[in-house]
């Protein structure tokens, strides 16, 4: 499963109550470990409602306060969203999540808390979308979607990042989306290029990976494009 | 003392390399038909671009991420590719118009029809970008833009104290001969012209290529501070000088060789000569940045290696994004549609772009996360508001106004 399989997807209570969307999800960090990056993340809770830019934006986050005109307009709508746990899923189905509770019963805290167990992110504020690159600073393509293993005992771990734009065209979803996958289905056939996370070494303003960028699935397209158009050009291999 | 020099230098080639097309054709067209009526929304641009690429300079200094790195986390990746396709169509745009305006600078000097022309200086354009260091190409033609002074020169000989120039400076609304729309709609061109969005995507990324860090801030504060506003008085001067000679006698600006006039009458050859030479450089420079910027917006968009400070091979996919928005340019180059009007709707689309851009700049300019200690003032924050409305109701109003003055025709 991926991490857009999950976000979208409406969200129905105990009841059969419409809920909303899955608009972002929080991870903590402490599934099994997972090669340099230590324990791998681990799905914890599923964040119900619309994630625009007011959520991106991050004025939920108390140390982002300006310009006062634009916060005030964006923070009312961004915390106290309603949140489920995945204790709380009674069964995923195709679009569809149910809920095990009444949607009144479902905590809205105001923003993403700190779990005991490990660190806690937001996929949709701190991994999606985020610049990937290598040791030599060079990059290396952008976190489009996550694969998600799932579990008998537990929630869901993320066990590779998936790059490129078979990846991103299902988060784009709608018409857009579906050109896009079928023009990048019709050039790279299969599944996207998959790197797993168990190269991450560093998440901050950008991804950090420990192997060099020519060694990731993601440089087929970049290699194509040196050997085929830059490499015939004279000097291409000058400073 | 290094230091003071290169913060000198930065200043004199940012003031050199501000001027581009969009601000030839937009300031002497508004000079020929509104006087210096308009005068005060090249003010309100400088102000603008000043704000925000400053803003852009600071987030890719401190955050070693430029813009369309921080558009596409702000705005979701369906937003943030819908301002792609826009920006990199208005950018193809202005490409064009800039190619277009180049050949008809040499056209100027050699009169061999500026068709001819629009071909050698797109391989020109490619042979600098290919070759030529990322600061000396910067610097070489920002200061070789500032031979555009001679502008000032000529509008002084025009109107001697700059009596009617203020004067007309003063008053508010359309000449008799005008009306209330085309006013508005001029008004956007120049707002366009000021602050295509290029200018932030080549500002925010040169931050990265020049490999600017937390020390640098000052030469980014100092040049866009100091630099852009004397680029600024270059918009007026043309625009003056527009007002001075064409205004009077009723004549319309539509062909770049009435640009020259005010010079050449006024201080000869030698002053067409300084002319001539600095439009092309400054126009150059904008054709290398919008180039440039083509490229830099979709590699970063897409998370590929980007930039001039790695070897054309290992930045591919960004050089193939370049060259082939050099194709495209020339091929609308080509259709001999007239660069004028080409650089007409690429400035007046490019107000209508700006908010999907700034926004993001001016949230993530706030965000201690990516920004540590060097988050926005108070007063910063409420100007850049201000000016985001202000953005947002000239994105609404350009399309209706340019169906409803036929393009200020």
């Amino acid at each position: 499963m991926r991490l857009a399989d999950l976000i979208g997807s409406v969200v129905v209570d105990a009841n059969g109550d419409h809920v909303g969307h899955v608009g972002d999800i929080w991870l903590v960090q402490d599934g099994p470990p997972i090669g340099m990056f230590g324990a791998a993340l681990r799905v914890d809770r599923l964040v119900i409602g619309r994630f625009g830019l007011a959520s991106r934006a991050g004025y939920d986050r108390p140390d982002l306060r300006g310009p006062a005109i634009i916060a005030w307009l964006l923070r009312p709508r961004t915390s106290h969203r309603p949140v489920a746990s995945w204790s709380d899923i009674a069964a995923i189905e195709e679009g569809r999540i149910r809920l095990r509770s009444r949607v009144g019963n479902l905590e809205r805290p105001r923003s993403l808390e700190q779990g005991a167990t490990g660190r806690g992110w937001s996929a949709g504020l701190e991994l999606l979308d985020r610049q990937m690159v290598d040791p030599d600073g060079r990059m290396a393509g952008k976190v489009d979607d996550l694969r998600l293993e799932m579990r008998a005992d537990g929630p869901p771990v993320v066990t590779d990042i998936l790059a490129g734009p078979g990846a991103l065209a299902r988060r784009i979803g709608g018409g857009l989306g579906a050109w896009i996958a079928s023009m990048d289905a019709r050039l790279h056939p299969g599944d996207p290029a998959t790197i797993s996370f168990g190269v991450v070494t560093a998440i901050g303003d950008h991804v950090r990976l420990n192997v060099s960028r020519q060694d990731l699935p993601t440089f087929d397209a970049e290699a194509w494009a040196r050997d085929h158009i830059i490499a015939k050009l004279p000097g291409s291999a000058e400073a | 003392m290094k230091k003071v020099f290169e913060i000198f230098l930065g200043i004199l080639t940012a003031f050199g390399g501000f001027v581009d097309i969009g601000d030839l054709v937009a300031n002497a067209e508004t000079g020929a038909r509104f006087g210096m009526r308009l005068a005060w929304m090249v003010v309100v641009g400088v102000i603008g671009i000043v704000i925000y690429a400053e803003m852009a300079g600071r987030v890719a200094t401190m955050s070693q991420r430029p813009v369309f790195d921080v558009i596409r986390e702000r705005l979701g990746a369906r937003l943030a590719l819908v301002n792609l396709g826009a920006s990199f169509f208005i950018n193809l745009l202005t490409f064009a118009a800039e190619i277009g305006g180049l050949a008809l600078v040499i056209e100027l000097v050699t009169d061999i029809n500026y068709l001819l022309w629009v071909p050698l200086v797109a391989i020109a354009v490619w042979i600098v970008l290919w070759k030529v260091h990322f600061s000396v190409m910067e610097k070489i033609f920002g200061l070789s833009g500032l031979a555009l002074i001679v502008t000032v020169l000529a509008l002084w000989r025009l109107d001697p104290g700059l009596g009617h120039t203020f004067a007309s400076a003063r008053q508010f609304g359309p000449p008799p001969a005008e009306s209330w729309p085309t006013y508005a709609f001029f008004a956007i061109a120049l707002l366009g012209a000021a602050m295509t969005p290029y200018e932030v995507f080549f500002f925010s990324s040169g931050a990265v290529e020049d490999h600017w860090t937390r020390k640098d801030l000052i030469i980014n504060r100092a040049n866009v501070y100091i630099g852009f506003p004397l680029g600024g008085l270059l918009s007026l001067a043309i625009m003056g000088g527009a007002a001075a000679m064409f205004l009077p006698r009723g004549v319309s600006v539509g062909h770049l060789s009435q640009l020259t006039l005010p010079v050449s009458s006024t201080l000869g050859t030698a002053g067409l000569v300084f002319l001539l030479y600095g439009m092309f450089a400054a126009i150059f420079s904008a054709a290398l940045e919008t180039a440039l910027s083509a490229g830099y917006t979709v590699s970063q968009f897409f998370g590929w290696q980007w930039g001039k400070f790695v070897r054309p091979r290992e930045a591919a996919r960004f050089h193939v994004v370049v060259l082939f928005t050099i194709c495209a340019g020339v091929l609308i180059a080509l259709t001999t549609l007239d660069p004028i009007i080409v650089t007409e709707y690429s400035i007046v689309l490019s107000a209508a772009a700006l908010p999907l851009t700034y926004l993001p700049i001016l949230i993530v300019a706030n965000d201690p996360a990516y920004m540590k200690d060097k988050t926005n003032s108070r007063l910063l924050n409420a100007v850049a508001s201000g000016f985001l409305l202000l953005l947002i109701v000239v994105a609404l109003a350009t399309i209706p106004l340019m169906i409803w003055t036929k393009a200020g025709a």
